[in-house]
């Protein structure tokens, strides 16, 4: 060669690297590791276009797999090496994904002798996790986390709410904490109404904002409740007409591409249909039915859940199984051509989780 | 602006010596070049001193494919899936000090979309080679003392396997 190609565009060549190669290159020279390792370089990597893959958490809580969400899926399939961290935290739930990191946390776990009780930050591409001490509740508290990397700043943040049915009128506490402040904070103003409550565990971070599923009390209808990481700030985001009320139906939320769905599927019947609803630019009012995901599988088998979306707008999908007893499977469903594929059994149990995620280089300054 | 065929033409004149006319809506591709026209510095020849005959042969073929422009929708399409062949076939070339001549041609010539192409082609071809074969194609010097790369190989030894 006759000259050597100038830092500025060895820095654009490592931008589009996978994190394994620049983890690895971070031995190529001081100056190179100084630049994979400035948050600088960590945010501009969040913005160039990201590997994607589907984590697979088993029925058991134990084993974590990661698939990669290109041509080959779903043939390249790596187990995933479960931090010490996580581990001690028993069979956490886990509570959201957002910018290729994941929050586990177990809601319904007793604090610890001493009083506490944990969460750990996640970034299963780079083997690294934090772990983060939560404000523990009280037995008559009802306790619900979210979590979401707010896209300004990637900073990661929690959201502890706290439901105090002790007293004649319940309230709802909040604190926040953002893993740069190192510290929770409590909220004052902006709190969810008093007649609102969260409902099961579905939340998903899209964009700045963390949507949880929840319900007014009041008018016995379901809502979504959406916090603003940057502001701060509750929003009750009213959903239309058959997706606020039915009895009969069962609504769900979930993540699709970079949009919010909600889905709804009948109560109590042998193959139920699943309604795709979709939030168009963070607008209730534009609620819209996207495609229904119908039934088309074989014998015992019904479709029980959605878990989100590939990178090719396939829907990832829950399967149970029943014979002897109850199994779950992961399928995709192709909305276009309304095909649907087996892809693995995971399950017995209900801690199955699928997820899709980025691969990123976030908390390796950490 | 006028679609004959008598668009005004840029001449450009490479490291070597040699001219090129290209027209001048295909040029103006290169941020550099259309600061130059825009400062109305491209009354003559346009010296580019960095960038050879042979770099710059290649760099117009490419600006001038992506210079086509779809007549309708149905069109597009297929002209789309026929852009991204192009650039595939593009970057496969003989000799990686080609690809290494186009990434700063690009880069000199501020050509987003061929910086683009030709850094993920470059990452693409070094993303599994091992630490030294990089040091190598860059000519960079190992300036870690034996202990401070093994501290660094210890930080994330799984990387390693």
């Amino acid at each position: 060669m006759s000259d050597n190609i100038p830092f500025d565009i060895q820095a654009e060549i490592m931008k589009r690297l996978p994190v394994k190669s620049l983890i690895q290159f971070r031995l190529v020279s001081k100056l190179w590791k100084s630049l994979i390792d400035s948050s600088a370089f960590i945010a501009e990597y969040q913005r160039t276009e990201l590997q994607q893959h589907i984590l697979v958490r088993d029925g058991i809580g134990r084993k974590y797999v990661s698939i990669a969400d290109d041509d080959t899926f779903p043939h390249q399939k790596v187990p995933l090496a479960v931090p010490m961290s996580i581990k001690t935290l028993g069979r956490p739930g886990i509570i959201g994904c957002s910018q290729g990191l994941f929050c586990l946390f177990d809601e319904f776990g007793k604090p610890s002798d001493s009083g506490k009780k944990t969460a750990v930050i996640w970034n299963p591409t780079i083997r690294k996790s934090v772990a983060i001490n939560m404000p523990a509740p009280s037995y008559q508290t009802y306790q619900i986390v979210g979590f979401g990397v707010c896209p300004d700043t990637l900073d990661p943040i929690l959201v502890n709410m706290l439901w105090d049915k002790s007293e004649t009128t319940p309230t709802w506490i909040v604190d926040v904490f953002k893993l740069s402040w190192g510290v929770w904070k409590s909220l004052s103003v902006n709190l969810p109404g008093r007649t609102i409550v969260t409902l099961n565990t579905e939340r998903v971070a899209i964009d700045k904002f963390i949507y949880f599923h929840a319900s007014d009390w009041s008018s016995c209808s379901d809502l979504i409740l959406s916090f603003d990481m940057i502001s701060e700030e509750f929003t009750e985001i009213r959903l239309p007409g058959t997706l606020a009320i039915n009895y009969n139906m069962q609504t769900g939320i979930c993540k699709f591409g970079e949009s919010l769905i909600v889905h709804q599927s009948e109560r109590e019947v042998d193959e139920p249909e699943y309604g795709i609803w979709m939030m168009e630019n963070g607008d209730p009012v534009s609620f819209k039915k996207i495609f229904t995901i119908k039934s088309n599988l074989p014998a015992n088998t019904s479709i029980s859940g959605v878990f989100g979306s590939r990178k090719s707008g396939e829907v990832l999908i829950n399967v149970k199984k029943c014979l002897e007893e109850e199994e779950y499977e992961l399928w995709v469903y192709d909305p276009n051509s309304e095909h649907i594929d087996y892809i693995s059994t995971y399950a017995r149990y209900f801690s199955f989780f699928v997820s899709s995620y980025t691969e990123t280089l976030l908390l390796l300054d950490r | 602006m006028s679609s004959s065929s008598s668009s005004k033409m840029i001449e450009l004149r490479s490291s070597d010596g040699e001219t090129f006319h290209v027209e001048e809506t295909v040029v103006l591709q290169s941020e550099t070049i259309k600061q130059m026209i825009d400062d109305d510095c491209a009354n003559a020849a346009i010296p580019l001193p960095n960038v050879t005959s042979m770099t710059l042969a290649k760099v117009i073929e490419y600006i001038k494919k992506h210079a086509e422009k779809p007549k309708d929708d149905d069109d597009k399409k297929v002209a789309e899936e026929d852009l991204k062949k192009f650039d595939a076939e593009f970057v496969k070339v003989d000799q990686e000090s080609m690809l290494f001549d186009l990434v700063r041609a690009a880069n000199y010539l501020n050509i987003k979309s061929l910086l683009d192409l030709t850094c993920q082609a470059v990452a693409d071809s070094i993303k599994d080679l091992s630490v030294e074969e990089v040091r190598k194609k860059f000519n960079i010097q190992n300036d870690f003392t034996p202990e401070e790369e093994a501290k660094v190989r210890k930080e994330n030894a799984w990387a390693f396997d």
